[in-house]
C-alpha cells in the first residue's frame, strides 16, 4: 500500500532553506574550504610547478570545481524543489516526485 | 653541497603543497555531505515520530539526495585520487634520489685505479695526483679525507646548483639527459683549467729550486716528469669519476621522467571527473540500488546509454527500450549500448535484429567477446579480461614474448604485438575454433579502429565503405620470408578465406583490460584502467571522435 502524501509546510520549508543555505556556502563564503576559496588555493600552486605539468594541473583544478559545483548545484536544486513544494498554494506530489527524478538513472528491466 | 634532492625541491616542495591543501578538503568536503544527507533523511522522516513529509515526493527527495551524496563522493574520491598521486609521487621521488646522492656510487673502483690513489711521501719536490686534487683546485675543497669526494663534490658543484631553475629541460626526455652531460663536460673542463695552472706553477717552482741550488739536475728532471705525469693520471681519474656520474645522474634523470610523467597521467585521470567512465558505468550497475537491475539507462542530452546485464532476453529488453522512448519521445536517437558480462551477446543480438525507433552508434563490451555480423557503421569497444601474465626473464621480440609470437594452433597462428603500454596478453580464445575467432577478431579490431581513424580525420561524415590499400592496425608474418609486416585487405581476405595456412597474426593489445593491483577482473570493478576508458557518446556525429567522447561531455 502506497504511503500518502503528507508534508508539514514549516518544516520543509527549514528544510529546503538549510539545505540551499548550506550548499551555497560550501560553494562560495570567507571559508577557506568554501569550494570557490579552495580552486582560488589550489590555481595558486600552479604557477609554481613546472611547464610541463602545469596543464595537467590546471585541468584538474578546473574539473574538480566543476565537478563538485555540480554537485553543490544539485543540492541546491534539491534545496529549492523542497522550498517550492513546501510554499506552493496547492501541493502536486507527483510532480515533486518528477522534479527529484530528473537526474536518476531509469532502470528498464528489474 | 648542492644535492639532486635539492634541485627537485621546487617541485617536491609544490607536490607537498598540494597535497597539504588536498587532505583538509577531502575531509571537510566528505563530512559536508554525510551531514547533508544524515540531516536531509532525518528532517524528511522525522525524529520524533511526527514526519513532516511522506509519500512519493518525500521518496523521490530521498532518493536524489542519496545520488546527490554518490556523485559527491565520486567527484571527492577524484580529489583523493590527485591528493594520494602529489603524495605518492613527491615520496618516490625523494626515495629514488637519495642514492644517486651518495658519493660512493662514483667512487674510483680497484679496476679503475693505478696503484695507490694517494701516492704522495715527504719530499715536497715530488708531485702527486693526490696534490692535484687537494692543491690543485680553484676553490678550497670541503672534504679533504677522502680524494675521490673531493672530486666527485667539485663536480657536483659546477653542474647541480641552478639545475633547480631549470625543470623543465630536466623533464624533458633527452634534454635532462643532454643537460646533466654538459654540466659535467663543463665541471671537469674547469678542474682541468685548475690543474692545467697547478701544473704550471709547479713546473716553475721545479725551476725555481733547481736555480736555487735546492736541487740537482738529474733530480729536476725526474720530479719535472712527475708534473705531467701525475697530472695525465689525475685528468684521467677525473675523468673516469666523471664518466659514472654522467652515468648516474642522467639515469636518474630518466627516473625523475617516468615518475613525473606518470604522476602527469594520474592527474590526467583523476581529471575525468565529469565524464563517465567505462569503470564508473560498472561500478554504478553493479553496486548500490542499481546491483540487481538487470538493464539500466540514461538519458543525456546527446542520446541514451544503456547498460545490459545478464538475465534478460533481447526482445525484453527491446520493449523496455522502446517504450521509454515512445513515451520520452525520443524517436531516432542515437544509444550507447553496453554489455556488461552475460548482457554482452544479449546486446548484440539487439543490434542484430534491428528496425527499432532508435540507432546503436556505438557498442561497449565489457567482460564479453565481440561476435558476428554486426552491421557497418557501429563503434565497437571491447574490453576483456587479459591471460596471465608471463615471467619477465623471458627474452621479447618485438615487445613480444616468445610464446607470444609463435602459438601453433591449427593452421593460424595467433599472437599479439605490444604497443609499449605494458605487459598483454594472449588471445583468451585458444582450443578449437581458435582460428575463425582469431580471424574475426582481427577484422572486427581492424575495421573499428579504422571507423575511429576515419570519424577523427572526417568528422560528421559517413564512412564509406572500407577500401582496399586502407592501412589495418593488425601485422601479418604470411610465413613468406618478408618478415612481419602491417597487414593489406587482400592479405585479410585471403587469411579469412584459409588461404595463408603459415600465416602468423599480431594485433595490437589495447582493449584489454591490464591486471593491476586491487582491480576485480571478474566483475570489472576497482580498475584504473577502466575508470579511464570514457563512455563513448551516443551522437557519434556530433564530435569529431566519433563517439569516443565521453557522453555529455
Amino acid at each position: 500500500m502506497k504511503e500518502e502524501f503528507q508534508l508539514d509546510t514549516i518544516s520543509v520549508s527549514e528544510l529546503g532553506t538549510s539545505i540551499v543555505n548550506g550548499a551555497q556556502s560550501e560553494k562560495s563564503s570567507p571559508d577557506p574550504l568554501a569550494l570557490d576559496n579552495f580552486q582560488r588555493d589550489l590555481h595558486s600552486v600552479v604557477p609554481e610547478m613546472p611547464q610541463i605539468l602545469q596543464h595537467a594541473l590546471t585541468q584538474f583544478t578546473t574539473n574538480f570545481a566543476k565537478g563538485y559545483g555540480d554537485v553543490l548545484d544539485q543540492r541546491i536544486a534539491i534545496g529549492h524543489i523542497l522550498l517550492s513544494t513546501a510554499t506552493a498554494a496547492e501541493k502536486n506530489e507527483v510532480q515533486t516526485a518528477n522534479w527529484f527524478l530528473d537526474t536518476s538513472p531509469q532502470i528498464l528491466v528489474n | 653541497m648542492t644535492s639532486l634532492l635539492d634541485v627537485i625541491r621546487p617541485l617536491t616542495e609544490q607536490l607537498d603543497n598540494l597535497n597539504n591543501k588536498a587532505t583538509p578538503a577531502i575531509t571537510r568536503y566528505n563530512q559536508d555531505t554525510t551531514q547533508f544527507q544524515n540531516y536531509t533523511k532525518s528532517s524528511v522522516t522525522g525524529m520524533t515520530g511526527n514526519i513532516p513529509f511522506l509519500g512519493q515526493g518525500a521518496d523521490a527527495c530521498l532518493a536524489a539526495v542519496d545520488r546527490n551524496a554518490s556523485r559527491a563522493h565520486h567527484v571527492v574520491a577524484k580529489l583523493s585520487d590527485f591528493q594520494l598521486a602529489c603524495d605518492q609521487t613527491k615520496k618516490e621521488l625523494e626515495e629514488m634520489t637519495g642514492p644517486f646522492d651518495k658519493e660512493s656510487l662514483y667512487h674510483l673502483g680497484v679496476h679503475d685505479l693505478y696503484g695507490n690513489l694517494d701516492s704522495r711521501n715527504a719530499d715536497p719536490y715530488n708531485t702527486a695526483v693526490a696534490d692535484y686534487f687537494l692543491l690543485a683546485q680553484g676553490y678550497s675543497a670541503y672534504d679533504t679525507t677522502d680524494l675521490n669526494t673531493i672530486i666527485i663534490w667539485r663536480i657536483r658543484e659546477d653542474t647541480l646548483p641552478g639545475l633547480s631553475w631549470q625543470l623543465d629541460a630536466l623533464l624533458t626526455p633527452g634534454k635532462g639527459q643532454g643537460l646533466l652531460e654538459d654540466n659535467i663536460n663543463y665541471a671537469v673542463s674547469c678542474i682541468q683549467g685548475d690543474f692545467q695552472r697547478f701544473q704550471t706553477q709547479r713546473h716553475s717552482d721545479l725551476k725555481e729550486a733547481l736555480q736555487s741550488k735546492h736541487i740537482e739536475q738529474g733530480a729536476y728532471q725526474v720530479y719535472d716528469a712527475d708534473v705531467d705525469g701525475s697530472y695525465n693520471l689525475a685528468m684521467h681519474y677525473v675523468n673516469v669519476i666523471a664518466g659514472k656520474m654522467k652515468k648516474g645522474y642522467t639515469e636518474w634523470a630518466t627516473e625523475l621522467q617516468t615518475i613525473v610523467g606518470q604522476f602527469q597521467l594520474d592527474v590526467l585521470t583523476a581529471s575525468a571527473i565529469n565524464e563517465p567512465s567505462i569503470g564508473d558505468l560498472i561500478t554504478e550497475v553493479t553496486t548500490g540500488p542499481n546491483a540487481n537491475a538487470k538493464v539500466l539507462l540514461w538519458q543525456t542530452p546527446n542520446g541514451l546509454i544503456v547498460v545490459v546485464k545478464g538475465g534478460v532476453d533481447a526482445a525484453t529488453v527491446e520493449q523496455a527500450i522502446q517504450q521509454y522512448i515512445t513515451q520520452h519521445h525520443l524517436q531516432g536517437t542515437p544509444v550507447t549500448l553496453i554489455g556488461y558480462q552475460n548482457g554482452g551477446s544479449t546486446a548484440q543480438q539487439i543490434i542484430r535484429d534491428g528496425g527499432q525507433q532508435y540507432r546503436v552508434t556505438n557498442l561497449v563490451l565489457v567482460g564479453a567477446p565481440l561476435e558476428d555480423n554486426l552491421p557497418q557503421g557501429l563503434n565497437t569497444f571491447v574490453y576483456q579480461a587479459q591471460p596471465k601474465e608471463k615471467s619477465e626473464e623471458e627474452p621479447t621480440f618485438l615487445g613480444l614474448k616468445k610464446d607470444q609470437l609463435f602459438i601453433p594452433v591449427a593452421a593460424v597462428v595467433v599472437g599479439l604485438l605490444t604497443d609499449g603500454a605494458g605487459d598483454f596478453a594472449l588471445l583468451p580464445a585458444l582450443g578449437e575454433g581458435v582460428k575463425d575467432v582469431g580471424t574475426e577478431y582481427a577484422i572486427a579490431y581492424g575495421w573499428n579502429k579504422a571507423a575511429q581513424q576515419w570519424n577523427a580525420q572526417h568528422p560528421g561524415e559517413p564512412m564509406p565503405e572500407m577500401q582496399a590499400g586502407q592501412p589495418l592496425p593488425i601485422y601479418l608474418d604470411a610465413g613468406d620470408g618478408n618478415g612481419i609486416h602491417q597487414i593489406t585487405w587482400p592479405e585479410a581476405t585471403l587469411l579469412a578465406n584459409g588461404k595463408l595456412p603459415h600465416a602468423k597474426i599480431f594485433f595490437k593489445q589495447s582493449d584489454f583490460v591490464p591486471n593491476e593491483p586491487g582491480a576485480n577482473l571478474n566483475n570489472f570493478t576497482n580498475s584504473s584502467f577502466l575508470n579511464s576508458q570514457f563512455v563513448p557518446d551516443p551522437d557519434t556525429g556530433r564530435l569529431p571522435h566519433g563517439g569516443a567522447l565521453p557522453a555529455g561531455s
